[in-house]
């Protein structure tokens, strides 16, 4: 049964009791609130990877205006353009010409022709049965020496295919099969930079492979590189339509490694890794050793640190906030709150475990409108929180400021989330100012 | 070419207007739409969002909801929500996506209104106009639906549009309401200060202020006032409103610098003892080599303010493409074409506008007077007060 979130007797949202949950649909999705923390990426910030590529959005003032801003945000409204569409385009059946001379006019206005253009299209494009292909055709056509990117800010669409999965799939599209390198792998799906000192990159090294990630890529060819890599791996789950397309395109294998809290799962993924990269699986172990203990020693001195202080957790942190209760709840650490407003599919098996483990973690959705009267400012709590959002509604200035795992994978991964925990709870943030920020690690001329 | 831009920004939609006009009045606002409406406004569209609440919310709209018309399930999230927040009234307006399926927000209201029997209406938007449109709309249907006439002290109905009080200021003094003033256009607290302080100032009483630092009581007052003070475009159809129906006359401008100051209030004090309506601006204009990028009654202001205390002539270049247009002189340019604007813009040897405009100004002396409605948060430390003090950006 769907539970609906409500307001007591002190107008303050209550939670709900983990074990009180419904795995499958934890809230009623009615009307949406917005909390005011901006580090999650949207598909501006991720468009913005490809180098020397340049994004025009083709839709209402009212879609333009969050896209546009967030690149003048980023300073990067050199690489940013737009057609807007009127009332009247909705009825005149001249949605595709609209964007086909749209984008023709912005080529003309530049100095130089960019190398890649993400054109990206809307609701209001599908609602109309507008034809994508005419679209992509005619400007190819007419501006060969550019790659053009079919794009979709379609937010209706959201439950089918949400626009961070689309974007993920557009990111790869210009890459073309090239000369397969065996000693070349890519690393899928991930906006920030995956930590050097993780135990992926210590298995590449034993077999002398190079890994491609995106931000790495200074330049286009940097980034067309990837069609040359013999293995594609990922560990986000928002790269699944991407790693299916590529690997239909381009004929390379995909290995999915996903981010994980559970030391089987972690090494489960790290002999799979080791096994493709021709590695003997025992290898995995040895490496894991030390990694393995230094993490428990992190989480140990995490503990000592911040005591018995009530832990609150968010979804736009990791994707697996469940599996990081977890690690924590066994490590000792309080967990208090969960702030998401969906579980993960991935996440049954530590949801059924914490349940059992700490029965009484409360629950809280973060789009559910009474979250409205989830924080207040004018009071500061003691939760050390991980996220942005459980930051602002326990309105703690002690939380790790990350989104989507941080970068941080495996034994490393959870060693370093300790060391981010210590930091957190020693040092404290101004959280209003931190939060503003949009896209977290991008440039920001706030 | 138009409805096209290489480098620029864009301004504020309608639905952001809407929010930001409703934001302080204690209702619940709600736009119909899938996903970014929200996230866009209270990013961008509203500095308040952190600092004080306001139950602005989506509808989070489905694209299985938009082909079969699922209106039900709106309507029971929006009774859900407002039995859970008593809200003092719900306000709906439209995405372009609801706009386009044709959804029914007033039966929608009527619908909300006879179950919760909460004050509901729907405002008029589409998100694709601009932020003025949406302000304009929701400020009438908000007046429209909670003015208290009874209320009214100063007979201000039209069958006593012959009867005349002498306001000296001393004796008895005139109660102003201001007008669109939104944070989309004035994005800091101490321009509304600046603007009560020099209502104060000239022996005037602020009456009510549509919309910052008020509350839905100063709506239920808004008759009681003898004049209206039109600080922006968004106010002009809710002062032609309150004119027609309560015969309360307005002026139109910002008292910007010494002399314009000086003038609004001059304006105020004839139009409420002549009941008439007062463009301050009317003979401050000159043609110049100046170019004033922005919104039409800020930028006819600026501009008047410029040539009574500096002595600059200033040409308008309202930017918005929606506004008022009758504050304009025939060498004003309305202009939203970015191609169009660069061009026009060649024939000047200065520009104030929005830093977002700088690109398409090069080698131009441009002085940045940011405009959150065009650049958000982005400039919102620099932007300067202008309001009854010397002008010091030029």
């Amino acid at each position: 049964m769907l539970k609906s979130i409500s307001l007591n007797e002190n107008k303050i949202p209550e939670g709900i009791k983990i074990s009180e949950t419904n795995f499958d649909n934890p809230f009623h999705d009615g009307l949406h609130y917005n909390p005011p923390a901006r580090g999650v990426w949207n598909i501006v910030h991720t468009g913005m990877l490809i180098p020397e590529a340049h994004q025009i959005y083709v839709c209402a003032q009212g879609c333009l205006r969050g896209v546009i801003l967030t690149a003048a945000e980023m300073n990067r409204m050199e690489n940013m353009s737009w057609v807007a569409l009127r009332e009247k385009d909705m009825w005149n059946g001249e949605m595709e010409s609209r964007v086909i001379e749209g984008c023709s006019h912005i080529v003309e206005e530049m100095d130089e022709h960019p190398k890649c253009i993400l054109v990206y299209l809307s609701c209001m494009h599908l609602f109309e049965g507008c034809d994508f292909k005419v679209i992509a055709n005619e400007l190819k056509e007419r501006y060969p020496d550019i790659d053009w990117v079919d794009c979709y800010m379609t937010p209706t669409m959201r439950k089918t295919f949400e626009p961070d999965v689309m974007m993920k799939k557009s990111l790869y599209s210009p890459i073309k099969k090239l000369d397969e390198n065996k000693k070349f792998i890519g690393l899928i799906g991930c906006d920030r930079a995956t930590d050097k000192s993780c135990e992926i990159y210590t298995l590449l090294d034993k077999a002398n492979v190079k890994m491609w990630e995106i931000t790495d890529c200074k330049t286009y060819e940097d980034y067309l590189s990837l069609g040359s890599a013999s293995l594609l791996i990922s560990y986000l789950p928002v790269v699944n339509y991407a790693s299916m397309d590529l690997t239909k395109r381009l004929n390379i294998p995909h290995l999915p490694l996903d981010l994980s809290y559970d030391d089987e799962e972690i090494m489960s993924n790290l002999k799979s890794l080791a096994k493709a990269l021709d590695l003997d699986e025992t290898i995995a172990d040895e490496i894991t050793f030390e990694t393995k203990k230094e993490a428990g020693e992190s989480l140990e001195r995490a503990k000592q640190t911040i005591g018995n202080t009530p832990i609150a957790i968010d979804a736009s942190a990791t994707p697996r906030p469940i599996g990081l209760a977890l690690l924590l709840v066994k490590n000792g650490f309080n967990v208090s709150r969960i702030y998401l407003d969906a579980f993960g599919k991935k996440e049954k098996k530590a949801f059924d475990e914490l349940c059992k483990l700490k029965h009484d973690i409360e629950i809280f959705p973060t789009m559910d409108p009474v979250m409205l009267k989830a924080s207040d400012e004018n009071t500061e709590s003691e939760y050390l929180c991980i996220g942005q959002k459980s930051a602002y509604f326990c309105q703690s200035k002690r939380f790790v400021n990350i989104i989507e795992g941080g970068g941080m994978y495996g034994f490393d991964g959870i060693r370093h989330l300790g060391e981010m925990m210590i930091d957190a709870y020693l040092n404290e943030k101004d959280l209003k100012l931190t939060i503003s920020h949009k896209g977290l690690a991008c440039e920001s001329c706030l | 070419m138009n409805q096209t831009a290489r480098i620029i920004s864009i301004y504020a939609a309608d639905t952001s207007g809407v929010c930001s006009a409703l934001y302080e009045f204690g209702g619940m606002t709600v736009i119909h739409d899938a996903s970014g409406c929200n996230s866009t406004y209270t990013t961008h569209d509203e500095p308040r969002w952190y600092d004080k609440k306001s139950m602005m919310f989506i509808s989070g709209l489905t694209e299985k909801d938009a082909v079969m018309g699922n209106d039900d399930k709106f309507i029971n999230d929006l009774i859900i929500a407002a039995n859970e927040l008593n809200p003092k009234f719900i306000a709906l307006c439209a995405s372009p996506l609801p706009a386009m399926i044709g959804t029914d927000l007033e039966a929608i209201a009527y619908a909300v209104e006879n179950e919760t029997g909460i004050p509901s209406f729907s405002v008029k938007t589409n998100g694709m106009n601009s932020y003025i449109y949406g302000i304009q709309n929701a400020f009438l249907e908000l007046a429209k639906r909670f003015i208290n006439a009874k209320s009214s002290s100063n007979s201000n109905i039209k069958s006593n549009i012959e009867s005349t009080v002498i306001f000296d200021n001393k004796t008895s003094k005139i109660k102003v309401n201001i007008l669109g003033m939104t944070p989309l256009d004035f994005p800091k607290k101490e321009y509304f200060n600046s603007l009560k302080s020099f209502i104060e100032d000239s022996g005037m009483i602020l009456n009510a202020c549509m919309g910052m630092e008020t509350s839905l009581c100063e709506v239920e007052n808004l008759a009681d006032a003898n004049v209206n003070l039109i600080v922006s475009s968004s106010g002009k159809p809710l002062g032609e409103y309150l004119y027609d129906k309560y015969n309360i006359p307005y002026v139109k401008g910002v008292p910007y610098g010494i002399g314009f100051a000086e003038k609004i209030k001059e304006s105020l004090i004839l139009s409420a003892n002549k009941k008439t309506c007062i463009d301050a601006t009317k003979d401050l204009r000159e043609k110049g080599r100046v170019a004033i990028l922005g919104e039409s009654v800020l930028s006819a202001s600026l501009a008047s303010a410029l040539l009574i205390d500096k002595g600059i002539k200033a040409d308008v270049l309202e930017t918005v493409g929606e506004g008022d247009f009758e504050i304009l002189k025939d060498f004003d340019i309305s202009c939203d074409d970015e191609k169009i604007l660069e061009d026009t813009l060649k024939n000047f040897d200065t520009i104030i506008g929005d830093p977002l405009f700088k690109p398409i100004c090069k080698g131009k002396n441009f002085i940045e007077l940011p405009h959150e409605a065009f650049s958000g948060r982005c400039f919102t430390k620099n932007s300067p007060n202008l309001i009854n003090t010397n002008i010091s950006i030029i």
